[in-house]
């Protein structure tokens, strides 16, 4: 049996774990207002809150119902458009209305879902942070002008209460008291803890299927999911997903894309990986996709895999309580081929605290630079001592079969000094390294050409002033 | 509390078909489609999908009644494959379940075997193989061949644009509900109310009064829910007769997509002509339509094209050839500007290579060009304002296209590899079917005895705001608050013999129709108030503000007051109108006419950053005058610009619909498809209200808003290019769309280019 929240009615069913959210909460519950448009994550229509109890507080996020299976939410909060309403529109609805910032309104309520999950969750408020979490829905209709007025009138509500929201002990209390969310949202915390208890402990058994966030898996097998026997990974997660252990940075493989470039511990050490992690999904499925998923699923233009294959990653693996390491370069192993046995699980991953003068850059480029998969993405990780290059790591994506380790480029670089000669060198040699096919993100061709401009925009991005533009492009 | 769409969307309580509560013993139907291009059915085993628990039955050819034909304006398309099929996703049979989940995977038990025959993909060879929907048509004007001895150039070449999936968020669906033996109830997500019925009609060979179609509103449709959604809708009602259950069908995104039809492919070639100081002598233009397997609404698609050959510029001389080409790709349909923005699209490239080829800058020869009252579009009709060029002349000034241009040269001047790029686009688009008879609506209209009114007509709200503008209609004529008025849902017994919601004239017929009923109720409303406040004019008596005036003073009467009076004094409180649109014709056999009521216009300035080095851009602003003529809802015609804007540019940059060499559709998910995001889209739009009272077509003098502003999607085509052209200027460019990185990218590089 499993048991949530669902606005503000304690919920059971004894439907199977792998049954999807978004087909209980239409045809189960009959709550229409949460809608059906792609089933891959890829729209925002079905977009709803998730709230689980963490240390004594509820953690909101948004995520995409229709990849979410049953077995995910148990004990947690769901919210759905008709859990926002209130007898009178909200000021964010009526905003809508005014900017009539909704017209054929199939997009409208994960449009509004995903505003107010902002408001649950940002750590900085502002319009452009309005703007980011709609990254997950698409809307035909509008050209998303006047959702974007929304978010003006949103931000002038709040006006210079920013503080305020942002520094309140009790966030929701706050959102009920401006009345931007319902007044039962203050007693959902009282009901998790009560509901919380009955958690029964997991581990892993034999013929089980492990899904962490399903945004894999879920789109994979759509039609087979529900009568798997699943294992859910993030029910047993660790408590601190990302933590400096030993000199090296540990990340859990429950971590999702969000906590990865929320991590205060990796924005130190890779200042920009905030705003190129934002070229990853949307912000739904960023809140659901994790590390493990993006790794096993062993896509050849998985970002997170180009972005770590060139920090001298390795990977912690369990297979019956024993624990063992490989290298995540040698992770993959041929198309969807990886070092990963039957029932072994990935549980983290250590990389090296980076030396002082190590200088990374990623670059993706996707037909739509939101929200798509990329045609090529690539990672470099450099070292130099006066600006000759001491150590030097380069891995592409959509360029084989397997995210790919870039090792001769790399070889080829050591003890050059950085100018516009090693540069062209360098990208030449990737092109050479990879064996890209044509399909719809684009021909061979292209691809290739796309990675040598990509290798040498790494060096554009990082060495301005040893590098000129102007010769190189 | 208001009850409009808007207000029920922002509370997740507005209804669309896959909300509805169906009857509990409705059953679900998934349709089984061709996975061959051309070919012959050799065998078919449904055993397996038979044997399925829950299954009730697979519908087939066999099980219809009446005529197998979907066709509307041509009858060459079956509903289910009788022999053989035509393209991939032909739909050949429908299993009938207890639920869609055990439908859909009977459904893929079901084996067919196929002879696979020859199939043609591209228009040009279906052309040469004479594989054509109908014979090729001809526009001219002028003499084009007397023409090109008096240009000083002539240029020549091919244009392509590729086609576009409509992803209305809400995918096609109906319910088809017995109601007493062969009496059925359709409800249907259809922008054609009544091509549903009357499609149903001859499929079950039952006559039209025997179906009721319902639509509640469309979660987006752009063309797509024209003709196209009547097959599923046809489906459930074949399924409903047969086995005398309600049945209901709701495409999954991916079925979708692969299983109707997109904008038309074209392949187009060019002759262009002009004289030394860029005004243009003569166009002589081919257009290759890529109809796809049948007919659909092509030939009016195509016949729309010619219409928009010239655009907003008046060329003397003018031979414009159409050809609808016969393919094995799903037939493809209606879409927002109906061929017009594939013309466009040609004309502007044409116009842009004569720019660099002449050395003149390309908006002095769009301008030079533009049309003048009492110019002649190519069908013989006479420009009737001078709307193209005050827009024009206004977006210049307002929006400083001078400086903006200039800026951007010194900008590129500095920046190596980000380059900025600017165009300005103008739009002429006529309004009106092309087809005559479609130009009439009807409105049904009760004023209930507590004083609310409820309008009928035979609109489909679909998101563009027609029923705020048809109860704008009712309001002014009643002189009442908009609470007091509600629009129903479009339904054919309210509404007979109606015409597609369609060709951006849904406002403006069923709002003339609304307000002739409403003004026939207020005429009889103020007679009997004449004769109440014993007035012996009745034209002394006027409605103001729920009040009555007499003599332009209020009386103590109200409007309820007034309507229950009335009522008791048994005054019909209730009328139905026609609206047909006056003084419209066209001559297939000259192929000259006033096709169009009125013409739309306007101009777009697009402003661009492209990143040379990868191949991507970014649109920074576009800024648009607009002719609305007077707003019926000035937020509504504003949101109908910024998003046909949206459209037009993921038509011109991002969305691309590609096919293997099979005919099979690649890009049939969202993951593979992308259409605008929110942060692809115009990080800025600005749109001016070009006001102008003289268009008498309209209601309360408005103008149709819905296609028109797709069409300044262009404009962001060739900002990207001129972007492109200040990184290499010796680029040698084809001009083909969708203008993808990968285009981008590649162009830069392509010969010439060698720097
Ligand atoms: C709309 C959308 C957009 C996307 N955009 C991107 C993108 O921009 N870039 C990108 O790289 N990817 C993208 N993806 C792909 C996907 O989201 C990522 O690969 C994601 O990281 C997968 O993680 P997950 O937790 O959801 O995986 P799941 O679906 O839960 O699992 C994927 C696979 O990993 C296995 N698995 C999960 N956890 C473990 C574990 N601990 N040990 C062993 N096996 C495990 C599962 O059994 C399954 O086979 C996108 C997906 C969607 C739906
Ligand atoms: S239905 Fe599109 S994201 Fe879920
Ligand atoms: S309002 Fe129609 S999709 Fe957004």
């Amino acid at each position: 049996m499993i048991k949530f929240i669902l606005n503000n009615v304690v919920t059971t069913t004894e439907k199977s774990e792998g049954y999807r959210v978004l087909d209980f909460i239409r045809h189960d519950l009959n709550l229409t207002g949460t809608k059906e448009s792609c089933r891959e994550g890829d729209c925002g229509a079905c977009l709803v809150l998730q709230g689980r109890l963490r240390n004594n507080q509820i953690y909101y996020r948004s995520v995409t119902s229709c990849l979410m299976l049953l077995g995910e939410i148990a004990d947690s909060h769901i919210i759905t458009i008709e859990g926002i309403n209130e007898n009178e529109l909200n000021p964010i609805q009526q905003s809508a209305v005014d900017q009539n910032a909704s017209q054929c309104g199939y997009c409208t309520p994960g449009i509004l879902l995903s505003i107010t999950g902002y408001l649950l969750t940002c750590k900085d408020f502002t319009y452009e942070g309005i703007i980011k979490a709609l990254d997950g829905n698409i809307c035909r209709c509008t050209g998303y002008a006047s959702i974007k007025r929304v978010a003006q009138d949103l931000v002038d509500y709040v006006g210079d209460r920013v503080d305020e929201l942002l520094n309140a002990e009790n966030r929701v209390a706050k959102l009920v008291e401006w009345k931007l969310l319902p007044g039962y949202m203050t007693e959902i915390k009282e009901k998790l803890i009560d509901l919380e208890a009955a958690l029964p402990p997991i581990k892993i058994m034999e013929g089980q299927r492990p899904v962490a966030g399903g945004t894999d898996l879920v789109v994979q097998r759509d039609e087979e999911v529900e009568d798997y026997d699943l294992y859910f990974v993030n029910r047993s997660q660790s408590k601190s997903k990302i933590k400096l252990e030993c000199g090296k940075i540990y990340i859990d493989a429950s971590a999702t894309v969000t906590d990865i470039y929320e991590s205060n511990i990796l924005k130190a050490y890779f200042p920009e990986i905030e705003r190129k992690f934002h070229l990853i999904s949307s912000t739904p499925i960023r809140n659901m996709a994790t590390l493990a998923g993006n790794f096993v699923n062993a896509s050849p233009i998985g970002d997170l895999s180009i972005f770590f294959l060139v920090l001298d990653a390795e990977l912690v693996l369990t297979l019956d309580g024993e624990e063992s390491t490989v290298l995540f370069k040698d992770f993959f192993i041929n198309y969807k081929i990886i070092a990963l046995q039957e029932g072994e699980l990935l549980k983290g991953m250590y990389i090296p605290l980076p030396s002082q003068n190590l200088k990374m850059n990623f670059e993706k480029v996707s037909k739509r630079e939101h929200l798509d998969i990329a045609s090529v993405n690539t990672a470099m990780a450099i070292e130099t001592e006066d600006n000759i290059i001491t150590k030097i790591e380069l891995a592409a994506g959509g360029v084989a079969a397997v995210p790919k380790y870039l090792p001769a480029a790399g070889a080829l670089a050591i003890g050059k000094t950085i100018n516009n000669k090693t540069v062209y060198e360098i990208a030449e040699s990737c092109v050479k390294e990879v064996t890209p096919i044509s399909d719809m993100r684009g021909s061979a061709e292209y691809k290739k050409t796309l990675l040598k401009n990509l290798v040498i925009a790494h060096f554009i991005e990082l060495f301005p002033e040893f590098v000129s533009a102007e010769e190189l492009v | 509390m208001r009850q409009d769409d808007i207000s029920l969307h922002v509370k997740g309580a507005s209804k669309f078909v896959g909300d509805l509560d169906v009857p509990a013993n409705t059953l679900y139907a998934n349709v089984l489609t061709s996975t061959v291009a051309n070919g012959i059915i050799i065998s078919i085993d449904y055993s397996a999908a038979e044997a399925c628990r829950g299954v009730h039955a697979i519908i087939t050819h066999k099980d219809i009644p009446g005529l197998n034909e979907i066709g509307n304006i041509i009858k060459d398309e079956e509903l289910f494959a009788v022999e053989q099929v035509h393209f991939i996703g032909m739909p050949i049979a429908a299993v009938i379940a207890e639920t869609d989940a055990i439908a859909r995977k009977a459904k893929n038990l079901i084996k067919v075997e196929y002879e696979e025959l020859p199939a043609i993909f591209d228009p040009r060879e279906a052309f040469a193989k004479n594989s054509l929907i109908a014979p090729p048509r001809i526009f001219s004007l002028g003499d084009v061949n007397a023409a090109w001895n008096e240009c000083d150039f002539v240029i020549e070449d091919k244009v392509e644009s590729g086609a576009q999936e409509h992803l209305y968020l809400e995918t096609q669906s109906a319910v088809t509900i017995p109601i007493e033996e062969r009496k059925f109830k359709v409800i249907s997500s259809t922008q054609s109310p009544t091509a549903v019925q009357k499609t149903i009609a001859w499929i079950l060979n039952i006559p039209m009064h025997m179906i009721e179609v319902e639509v509640l509103r469309l979660g987006g449709a752009f063309g797509g829910k024209e003709d196209q959604a009547t097959p599923w809708a046809a489906i459930t009602a074949v399924a409903a007769n047969k086995i005398k259950r309600p049945v209901k069908l709701v495409l999954k995104r991916g079925e979708d997509i692969r299983q109707t039809g997109k904008r038309h492919p074209y392949s187009s070639d060019y002759k262009i002509g002009l004289k030394k100081d860029g005004t243009i002598l003569g166009y002589e233009v081919t257009f290759y339509q890529n109809a796809g397997a049948s007919a659909d609404l092509s030939t009016a698609i195509l016949e729309r094209t010619l219409f928009h050959t010239t655009n907003s510029y008046f060329i003397p001389n003018v031979k414009a050839t159409a050809v609808s080409c016969k393919t094995n790709l799903t037939p493809n349909t209606a879409y927002r500007g109906f061929g017009g923005p594939q013309a466009m699209f040609v004309l502007q490239s044409a116009i842009d290579k004569a720019a660099d080829v002449t050395g003149l800058p390309v908006e002095d020869i769009q301008r030079k060009n533009l049309i003048k009252k009492n110019d002649t579009f190519p069908y013989g009709m006479r420009v009737m304002d001078n709307h193209a060029i005050a827009c024009w002349d206004r977006g210049v000034e307002l929006y400083h296209y001078g400086s903006i241009k200039k800026s951007a040269e010194k900008y590129n001047k500095i920046s190596h590899y980000i380059k900025k790029g600017v165009s300005i686009q103008p739009v002429c688009f006529g309004i009106s079917f092309t087809s005559t008879f479609l130009n009439q609506a009807s409105a049904l209209v009760h004023v209930y005895n507590d004083g609310s009114v409820l309008i009928s007509t035979g609109a489909v709200e679909m998101g563009q705001g027609v029923n705020e503008k048809i109860k704008r209609v009712a309001a002014n004529v009643f002189s009442l608050p908009m609470e007091m008025i509600k629009l129903d849902y479009t339904n054919t017994t309210r509404n007979a013999n109606t015409s597609p919601t369609a060709a951006s004239s849904g406002a403006d017929m069923n709002g003339n129709a609304a307000k002739l009923a409403c003004e026939e109720i207020a005429a009889r409303l103020l007679k009997f108030a004449g004769k109440k406040l014993s007035s012996a004019y009745e034209d002394e008596v006027s409605l103001k503000n729920g009040k009555v005036f007499l003599n332009e003073t209020e009386t103590e009467l109200t409007w309820k007051d007034l309507i229950l009076s009335a009522y008791f004094e048994r005054i019909n409180l209730s009328a139905h109108a026609h609206y047909s649109t006056p003084n419209i014709f066209f001559d297939k056999k000259t192929e000259k006419g006033n096709a169009f009521a009125y013409h739309v216009t306007g101009t777009a300035i697009t402003e661009v950053t492209v990143d040379c080095l990868r191949g991507t851009y970014q649109i920074d602003k576009v800024s648009i005058v607009h002719d609305y003529g007077v707003s019926l809802n000035e937020k509504i015609d504003l949101g109908q610009v910024e998003g046909a804007l949206a459209q037009g540019i993921g038509w011109m940059t991002m969305e691309e619909i590609l096919h293997n060499d099979k005919g099979r559709l690649t890009t049939d998910t969202l993951s593979a498809y992308k259409v605008p995001d929110i942060h692809s889209a115009p990080k800025e739009i600005n749109v001016d209200f070009y006001n102008n009272p003289e268009n008498s077509a309209g209601p309360f003098n408005s103008k149709a808003i819905g296609e028109p502003p797709f069409m300044y999607g262009i404009g962001t085509y060739f900002a990207i290019l001129n972007a492109m052209k200040s990184f290499n200027p010796k680029m040698d460019f084809i001009y083909k769309a969708p203008m993808t990185p990968e285009k981008v990218l590649m162009s830069l590089l392509k010969s010439g280019g060698e720097k």
